[in-house]
């Protein structure tokens, strides 16, 4: 597969923090590649250094072959942004904003009108062209903001959680947007802490976590490594954690990770071996009383929280 | 080219903004009314009006109040993500920070000079008559100052709030100790010294020389110098202006 962007080693330092530490990757030709990772993972910093606005500190990025440093405006042409914030003015109407935005790209005339026109078509507010955002739904200005990133037609579209706080019609819409682009050429870059977003789009996921990345692969990859695992959740009541000490629960066969968090315990264990019975019985040998249990297994979730340790949302 | 197209943008965006624009309207009128009509007993004797007196100290007073309006236009919350995107698009970081200033200069020109040209067509306010265009360019120029310092001081500091408090304070202050609002000499000698270091009392002193006496001394330096501190306020900008700020 034809590579777009190579990054190699990418270091960015916040002072003493390092939001991305040493990250390296690929984007292919026509592919969705999703980033996930909770807040704070490096995903928004990594965004804006792709995007050239924010320069890195160390590595290499590499678009088309070229070194980002070299020609930031014509790869900023081929660019589509679509920032986590509502990146549109408000007080002019929906068609205004896609049109001055497109045409900071070169098109002018019929060129222009028609492209937007079409990226307002596209994300499904063509109906809504005279409007303002001011009058629109969280929903409708997200997909506005889309529409402003793709009239120029980039070759290559980096979403930033665009779906962050819509209602389910939107968001299906904007997931719809992003296939049809895919479908259309449009190599994409898509972050989000949804889980359930990447499973539905991405062709292959990149996990990062503290700047760093933690996994790659398609979607089935990061599966197959974890098919055999189950994550008990079980939640007790509410205790003074800092003394509770839950080694023992690595005693029983089978567990192979244990994380507890807000009086919830995450118990990894192999699926094959059937030991949720001794997990309850060492638990009540221990007077701590148990809530709630819940079941999960094969999906990126998982993967995640056996990665990490943690909760994308955490 | 799309230096016009941003300029147009950030002008569009200045008159959508419903506070900005009874700045400059409204305001100007109301200001020059209520202090005409307040100190009018004090104005009594021929030649110099209180509505004179104020007409020409509150559109100076409402130029150096427009030094928060490039920063507005730089950082106003709903202005502040669409900029983001035109950070994201080809376009110099020049063109960028150089729409905001002609914009808002523009912006505050045309209504400066449409409020002088009426007051001054009404005779409500002597503005120097055949010197009109003198005591005209000698406020554009000043203007030019502000909202070059604006820009300035906000890509420096960075956030809308403190720039504003900042800048707004101390033009407050200038602004009184130039005897703007009322003469400062009465209150002492001090005040009176610290008053004759005002930028603003030499600009306003200015004024109304070439208003009353014909007399252009010190013109020419005055605008050659606050010309020459645009071009500091504008180098300072481009040095500190990066749009990653603004993300």
């Amino acid at each position: 597969m034809e590579s777009i962007i190579e990054v190699k080693d990418l270091k960015k330092y916040y002072k003493e923090i390092k939001a991305v530490d040493g990250l390296s990757f690929s984007l292919f030709k026509g592919e969705i590649l999703g980033f996930l990772g909770p807040n704070g993972a490096g995903k928004s910093t990594t965004i804006s250094i792709l995007s050239t606005i924010l320069k890195h500190d160390e590595g290499e990025i590499r678009f088309f072959g070229t070194d980002i440093k070299d020609n930031k405006k014509r790869i900023k042409s081929q660019l589509g942004i679509v920032p986590q914030e509502l990146a549109i003015f408000e007080e002019i109407s929906a068609y205004k904003n896609v049109e001055f935005f497109t045409s900071l790209y070169g098109l002018s005339g019929k060129e222009l009108k028609n492209a937007v026109l079409e990226a307002l078509k596209m994300v499904g507010l063509e109906d809504k062209k005279d409007s303002k955002p001011v009058t629109f739904s969280g929903g409708m200005k997200r997909r506005l903001n889309i529409a402003c990133a793709i009239a120029h037609k980039p070759k290559i579209l980096i979403l930033d959680e665009p779906t962050v706080g819509i209602d389910p019609q939107s968001r299906n819409h904007i997931l719809e947007s992003i296939r049809k682009l895919r479908d259309n050429g449009t190599t994409i870059i898509y972050t989000t802490h949804y889980m359930e977003e990447v499973e539905e789009i991405a062709d292959r996921v990149i996990i990062m976590d503290s700047g760093t990345k933690i996994a790659e692969g398609t979607i089935a990859e990061l599966m197959e490594s974890y098919k055999n695992t189950r994550i008990y959740k079980i939640s007790i009541d509410t205790i003074n954690k800092d003394n509770l000490k839950y080694d023992f629960l690595y005693e029983i066969e089978g567990i192979q990770k244990v994380n507890l968090n807000d009086n919830c315990f995450s118990i990894t264990t192999i699926k094959e071996i059937e030991n949720l019975d001794k997990i309850i019985l060492s638990l009540i040998d221990r007077n701590i009383k148990i809530s709630h249990i819940t079941s999960e297994e094969g999906n990126l979730e998982m993967v995640f929280l056996k990665l990490t340790g943690k909760k994308l949302r955490d | 080219m799309i230096l016009w197209k941003l300029i147009k943008q950030d002008f569009r965006n200045l008159i959508t903004t419903p506070v900005i624009v009874t700045v400059c309207t409204i305001y100007p009128w109301l200001l020059v009314g209520s202090f005409g009509f307040i100190f009018s007993s004090l104005y009594g004797g021929k030649g110099v009006t209180s509505y004179d007196y104020y007409g020409v100290t509150m559109v100076m007073y409402l130029i150096i109040a427009s030094i928060t309006i490039t920063p507005n236009t730089f950082m106003e919350k709903k202005l502040r993500q669409g900029n983001i995107r035109i950070a994201y698009a080809p376009v110099s970081k020049v063109s960028i920070y150089m729409s905001k200033i002609i914009s808002s200069y523009l912006f505050m020109g045309i209504s400066s000079s449409i409020n002088m040209i009426i007051m001054n067509y009404l005779n409500l306010v002597n503005f120097g008559g055949s010197n009109f265009i003198y005591v005209l360019g000698l406020f554009m120029v000043f203007l030019l100052f502000t909202v070059t310092i604006g820009g300035a001081v906000c890509v420096i500091l960075k956030t809308e709030e403190l720039t504003n408090m900042i800048l707004s304070n101390i033009a407050s202050i200038f602004a009184l100790l130039s005897g703007m609002f009322f003469p400062v000499d009465s209150l002492g000698e001090v005040v009176s010294k610290l008053s004759n270091l005002s930028p603003l009392k030499w600009i306003l002193d200015l004024s109304f020389s070439v208003i009353y006496d014909n007399n252009f001394q010190n013109y020419n330096v005055i605008v050659l110098g606050l010309i020459l501190l645009s071009i500091v306020s504008l180098i300072v900008m481009h040095v500190n202006y990066k749009p990653e700020d603004y993300i």
